[in-house]
């Protein structure tokens, strides 16, 4: 598909989104603004994952930053809403800094399990910490989001704000990859070597993109909160982990659109699954064991830069298919 | 500003391996110097010292008066010292151009909030570096489709789009290394153009190579090393006669200098 | 006493988990997050030999071995293997595994019910005398059993002909190949081996504590980080580290506090990770890069 028809593809269903709360149908109100918000982070760290190749699990770490950064400051202490979001987001950012530096000197699992470590001591803190946090309970009753008479929890303005959000962090992201700290990302993904060979400084452009995701994350869970006014760590467990992770490689990551095709499914999911919701998580686990294992660029992404399917062939095989020539 | 590259006494062991020994040698400015020997004489590891991959045991490596023999790979490149790869190393899945301009990385400014924000300064450093590494990518001597993937490249094509990589950031002295290996005549005829062309400009070029006509073609100076070691060092002509020279190719399966 | 025994025994069980990943990482450079998924099939498949099968104990127990094996050789030909030839990025990897022990312990869960469950001791009635007070006897069989397998491992690799091509692996799998040892068999017996390895230590710890569907994650997450903090790849750091993480957790769980007991695990783990990634015994080497 090229750059024009992408771009009417693109134009109509922006369209679509924009003219759908006319339709009256709660339900893909509802829905579509979840997606946006969940979108957010995954644009985020598609930036991360995706362009600069990290593997981190601790979305779900800046998510929580964003959401009780929102609900505390709120309930607690009575700061305006906005200002604690952003507070909540100013903390993400610099957490993300500090944490990074050491952190991302870290190589592939390393770095994955750190970062999963962090997630899971986001959990354990948050839970734990009843008289700040509340606890496992979490927080209800978080004020919403308003300017003049427009609240944005209530389901037209959310729709259009989480719209909003989500489009600017669409435009904001794929503005980056064909930037200079874009593709100084996408080279140090391949090879930190070949990057540092023509100046790039690797540790601070992982930290970048590291602070990047984070900020989209933060951002992405101070407006769920704000939008449902109640927080709680389950918000943020391991199978919010894996849901994160679905959303990520099924619409394909490392291109512009999947993040926002993959937590669109993920989201309407309940719905395909009929019968089966119950095993959702199930499903889930499967599914990302299969895009994992069989296809690695998920829907929208391109094949080149991993083998063709028949490279997991045994070997004897492999050889006979491509007829003695070099794979 | 153009220096003499020294490097006086450097020695790099790995475990009980003696890499690179109590090596001495230096390049002037606009200097083409070559850097031949056996395989296993620790030409890649002098490379890789050079350009701060690797860390010296002992020893110095000046450029000018800066001291950079325990400075990072980063800091080296800074300092205006760029290098290639022994394997080519296309940057793939991402287009020819864009392998070109990733080596244009240090001559633009624009950070990320600029990009995220897609500011008119950002659009136009943008295309400011489009133009100059198509440019560059012209000048190479040899075509390549800007906008093919990196790794749908020939051999040949590969090597000097790593050259027109590391040339992105203007650089004083280039480490080449092996860019001969592979090439057919016509690209070896244009790379030693390319080196010549980069000689008169001033830039001081270190070739390691097994191609050893090319070297004596191509290179002012050479510098033979052997075990580690080195054993000879002075112009091509020098070099042929010398006995220590061929007694090292003689005792390896390696090509012989021509006389 | 008492708090130490258990602390060790557990420490036993986190020493295997992290031997499984160590010996994996060695021979295949790959890292896999569903090593504690055989403790808790271990256990758990015993549960369902004698609860749902109604066998008697001894084959209940085989049994639970067999699924944790079997689950092992589903990971290695559906998960592992495909993305090992691939040559997948290491991070894929892991969130493969970390994937597929989330399945496995979700499949449990709904087949087997959420509820801990506990096995019949060895010897009913065993019991050790620790100073004035006493412990059962099975955290002894905990530590016996952990120490012979991990003893046999290290024997193994030493001696045998297998232990060597596992070792030629670990070094390069290039020049394995070279020298007709097919690496995807080693890969392959690595992981099995470790299943079965996970398996045992799963039944005979099964009846000293309770395990349920949740254990896989726990026990991988304590042998992931026994493994970093004993020097991933080292056989010793295995055992070393299993047991400072075992002592810690129980002391920290008896005399700090139980609900911050998994933040202090994690915290300890990403201060070293940050400052010092290859442990206590191990030396600073990655020739298995992701």
């Amino acid at each position: 598909m090229n750059q024009r028809n992408r771009a009417l593809l693109v134009a109509a269903v922006g369209l679509a989104l924009l003219a759908l709360p006319a339709s009256g149908s709660s339900y893909w109100i509802y829905t579509l603004t979840i997606v946006g918000i969940y979108a957010t982070a995954l644009i985020g760290l598609n930036v991360l994952v995706g362009y600069a190749g990290q593997m981190s699990f601790a979305t779900t770490t800046f998510m929580a930053a964003g959401g009780y950064g929102a609900a505390v400051l709120t309930t607690k202490l009575q700061w305006n809403p906005w200002l604690a979001c952003a507070a909540g987001v100013a903390f993400a950012g610099v957490l993300a800094y500090a944490i990074g530096f050491p952190l991302l000197r870290l190589r592939g699992h390393y770095l994955a399990m750190a970062t999963f470590a962090l997630a899971i001591c986001t959990i354990s803190l948050v839970s734990g910490a009843q008289n700040v946090t509340g606890g496992t309970s979490g927080l209800p009753g978080v004020p919403p989001l308003t300017i003049g008479s427009v609240n944005f929890s209530t389901p037209l303005p959310a729709y259009y704000f989480a719209l909003a959000v989500c489009a600017l962090a669409l435009f904001a992201a794929s503005g980056l990859v064909d930037s200079r700290t874009g593709r100084a990302w996408r080279a140090l993904a391949k090879r930190e070597d070949v990057a540092t060979s023509v100046g790039i400084d690797v540790r601070r452009a992982k930290v970048a993109a590291f602070v990047v995701s984070a900020v989209f994350a933060a951002i992405s869970g101070a407006m769920y909160v704000e939008f449902t006014s109640f927080v709680s760590p389950d918000l943020y467990d391991s199978s919010m982990v894996v849901q994160i992770f679905i959303m990520l490689f099924i619409g394909g990551v490392g291109t512009t659109y999947g993040p926002l095709l993959g937590t669109a499914l993920v989201v309407v999911s309940p719905v395909l699954l009929g019968r089966f919701s119950a095993y959702q998580s199930i499903v889930f686990e499967i599914v990302l064991l299969i895009i994992l294992v069989v296809r690695p660029q998920g829907i929208l992404g391109r094949a080149a830069g991993t083998r063709p399917l028949s490279a997991i062939l045994p070997a004897f095989l492999q050889r006979r298919r491509s007829g003695g020539s070099a794979a | 500003m153009n220096a003499t590259l020294r490097v006086e006494r450097v020695t790099k062991r790995y475990g009980g391996v003696i890499a690179v020994s109590e090596a001495s040698f230096a390049i002037e400015p606009g200097e083409v110097h070559g850097l031949i020997g056996p395989n296993g004489a620790g030409k890649s590891t002098m490379l890789g010292l050079i350009s701060g991959f690797t860390l010296p045991d002992t020893g110095s490596i000046r450029y000018g008066d800066r001291e950079l023999a325990r400075t990072s790979a980063l800091a080296v490149v800074r300092a205006g010292i760029a290098r290639t790869f022994q394997s080519a190393t296309p940057l793939a899945g991402m287009t020819v151009l864009e392998n070109a301009l990733v080596g244009l990385h240090t001559r633009g400014t624009s950070g990320l909030l600029a990009a995220l924000l897609r500011l008119p300064a950002q659009r136009a450093e943008e295309a400011l570096l489009r133009a100059r590494a198509t440019e560059a990518l012209a000048a190479i001597g040899v075509d390549m489709p800007l906008a093919a993937d990196a790794s749908d490249l020939s051999f040949g094509q590969l090597r000097f789009l790593e050259i027109v990589r590391a040339l992105g950031t203007d650089p004083r002295v280039l480490l080449l290394d092996e860019p001969a290996a592979g090439l057919n005549a016509h690209e070896t005829a244009e790379l030693g153009a390319l080196i010549a062309r980069l000689g008169a400009r001033g830039v001081s070029v270190l070739l390691v190579d097994h191609d050893i006509p090319f070297v004596f073609t191509t290179c002012r100076r050479i510098t033979v090393m052997d075990f580690g070691r080195i054993i000879a060092d002075g112009t091509p002509d020098e070099i042929e006669r010398d006995p220590a020279v061929r007694a090292a190719y003689l005792s390896t399966d390696d090509e012989v200098p021509a006389p | 006493m008492t708090i130490a025994a258990a602390g060790i025994a557990t420490g036993c069980v986190y020493a295997l988990v992290a031997l499984g990943f160590s010996l994996i990482y060695r021979t295949t450079g790959i890292v896999n997050f569903a090593q504690g998924g055989y403790v808790m099939l271990g256990g758990m498949g015993t549960y369902y030999g004698l609860s749902v099968l109604g066998l008697p104990y001894p084959l209940a127990a085989l049994t639970g071995i067999a699924i944790a094996t079997l689950t092992g050789l589903v990971l290695w030909t559906l998960v592992v293997q495909p993305l090992w030839r691939r040559r997948a990025p290491s991070y894929v990897v892991v969130l493969a595994t970390l994937v597929f022990v989330a399945l496995v312990s979700d499949i449990v869960a709904k087949t087997l019910g959420t509820n801990p469950q506990t096995l019949p001791e060895w010897l009913p009635g065993f019991h050790v005398q620790l100073g004035d007070s006493g412990i059962s006897g099975q955290y002894l069989w905990v530590v016996l059993v952990s120490l012979a397998l991990i003893g046999g491992m290290g024997a193994l690799l030493r001696w045998s002909t297998l232990g060597k091509r596992m070792r030629a692996c670990a070094a390069s799998r290039e020049t394995s190949e070279l020298l007709g040892i097919n690496p995807e068999f080693v890969g392959a017996i690595a992981v099995v081996g470790t299943a079965l390895l996970g398996g045992i230590g799963g039944v005979v710890n099964a009846p000293a504590q309770f395990t349920s569907f949740q254990a896989a994650l726990v026990y991988g997450i304590y042998g992931f980080v026994s493994a970093v903090l004993g020097g991933f790849g080292s056989l010793w750091g295995a055992l070393a580290g299993g047991i400072l993480v075992g002592l810690l957790q129980a002391y920290v769980g008896r005399y700090v506090s139980t609900t911050y007991e998994t933040f202090i695990a994690f915290g300890v783990l990403l201060v070293f990770l940050a400052v010092r990634p290859q442990g206590i015994l191990g030396s600073a080497w990655e020739s298995h890069d992701g």
